[in-house]
Formats: structure tokens, sequence, C-alpha cells
């Protein structure tokens, strides 16, 4: 089955769709590229169809979110040793943090402490500007799951960066 | 959204946004038509190229040891051997046309028997 999207549309979106495979793929650069590459396989095949019901955008991101999640339950049913060793590591290259101002360093250091869901909820709605209802969409949850996550984050991500002013 | 939040939100975006300046790597290098040819391409498009390459060495393979010479030639030997005309064998140019094939066939002293022995 051929893909029922023209590749120019979901070209114009890729540097949109990468960064937000890289927040599903806890911030791992090539982890990324499998799980976006994997994500356009699904739509290439046809097995993954755009039906119109929502914006391609958060369509493609919904897809994205389900590779990534079901990459990482693989890893995880393999090792739960690996589940808790992403949680602590530091997944960014020395080279791309020496860019960082001091204090994103910190907001992204402590935006990648909360909880996936968290975390997901944050990116959709404050970077990427989508409503609620959105993020829940593609993130396969209800809106009121979504708001509940997204309340907790916010309120988790000021606390850990108010606690980390007064260290 | 009350000023907290806005403050919030921004310094998250710009965490983000730093996160993001290396920027995505080309749309070709993942779409799965042009990731194929691509020098970094990945695995599942390595494993089809593989799969593909050895297809076609076994297809050559066989076009070579099956000529369509060959194949008119057993077809022609099957007509022959299945023909109603039992008493019709295939005559011999046609036995040295056609290649050897690499199985042996029952010695024929083992089928022989005697004229008497066959009427009884």
């Amino acid at each position: 089955m051929m893909p029922n999207i023209d590749p120019g549309e979901l070209e114009r979106l890729h540097a949109d769709a990468f960064s937000w495979a890289r927040t599903c793929a806890g911030g791992r650069r090539e982890e990324a590229e499998d799980v976006l590459q994997t994500a356009y396989l699904e739509i290439y095949d046809g097995r993954a169809r755009f039906d119109g019901r929502s914006s391609l955008r958060t369509w493609l991101f919904g897809i994205i979110h389900n590779v990534a999640r079901s990459r990482w339950r693989r890893i995880a049913r393999m090792s739960q040793r690996l589940l808790a060793v992403d949680e602590t590591v530091d997944l960014d290259t020395p080279e791309s943090r020496q860019g960082y101002e001091e204090d994103r360093a910190r907001v992204l250091a402590a935006w990648r402490a909360l909880p996936a869901r968290q975390r997901e909820v944050l990116d959709l709605v404050f970077y990427r500007e989508l409503t609620l209802a959105e993020a829940a969409g593609v993130m396969g949850i209800s809106t009121g799951s979504a708001a509940q996550h997204y309340e907790r984050a916010k309120s988790r991500l000021r606390g850990e960066l108010g606690a980390g002013r007064e260290r | 959204m009350n000023a907290e939040e806005d403050a919030l939100r921004a310094r998250l975006v710009a965490a983000l946004a730093a996160r993001d300046v290396a920027g995505a790597p080309r749309f070709a290098d993942l779409w799965p038509p042009e990731a194929s040819g691509a020098a970094h391409a990945r695995r599942p498009w390595r494993i089809a190229w593989t799969g593909l390459a050895a297809a076609a060495v076994a297809a050559v393979v066989v076009s070579i040891t099956r000529s369509p010479a060959s194949a008119s030639l057993d077809a022609e030997l099957a007509h022959t051997l299945s023909a109603p005309e039992t008493w019709r064998v295939p005559g011999d140019a046609l036995l040295s046309a056609v290649p050897r094939r690499p199985f042996e066939l029952p010695e024929i002293r083992g089928f022989e028997v005697s004229l008497e022995e066959s009427y009884l």
C-alpha cells in the first residue's frame, strides 16, 4: 500500500518532527533518527494512513510517539536496568552542552528529570504550542489526563528550578 | 496563563531551542525511498538491500545454469517420455543434447531378465 501523503508536506514538518522524536527518545539523537525513520517507514508502507481527523502535524507527532513508546517498551522488557540508567544519565554530548547557557542547561536537566508523560506534555504545549486536547491526541490519552500531567509537570519543574536556585 | 507560568514557559522554550540548534538530519536521509541510497542508511534499509543483492545474485546463477535452450530440451524430453506411444523412446541425438543432471540413474544390469523369465 502506498502512502496517502505528499512527502513534501512531511518534509516541511521534518525539523519539528525530529525535535519531537528527540524528546520522545529521551534526548538521544541517534535514537531519535531511528524513531523518525521507523515512523516514516510506517507512513511510506501505508500502515499509518492520514484520515484528516486531526492536523497533519498532530497525526505525525502521534505516530512518532507510538513508535518511540513501542521501541522503549521493547528495550525496557529486555532490561529494567536500562530504564533506571536512562533516568539518571545526562544524554547530551559534551559538544552540544558547551553552547548552553547555564540556566538553559539547568532547565533542560530539570525537565529531563520529569516523568516521561510530564516531559512530553510540556514539550507539546509550551514548546510546540499545541492545545491540551491536541497534546492528549498525540500522547494517546484523554484530555483530562493530559491536563493532570500538565499541572503536575509545571509544579514539579517550578519546584526543581526553585530548589536548584536555593542550593 | 499567569506571569510565573509565562516565565517558566519562556525558560523551557529557550532550553529546548538550544538543544535543537544542531538541527535535524536531512529529510532525504530518513525518508524510505531516498534513505536506501544514503551513505549512512540505517538498519532496515541495509537489510533490504542485502536481501535484494542476494536475490539478484541467485537470479544470475539460475539464469546461467538453466539457459532457455536447456529448458526447451527438457520439455522435449519430457514430451517424448510421456507420449502415449510407449514404444517411442528418445533418440540418441536428443539424449546427448540434454545436459547431464547431478543424479545417478539405476544400473541397467539390475533390470535384465531372461526371455523365459519374462513369460513366467
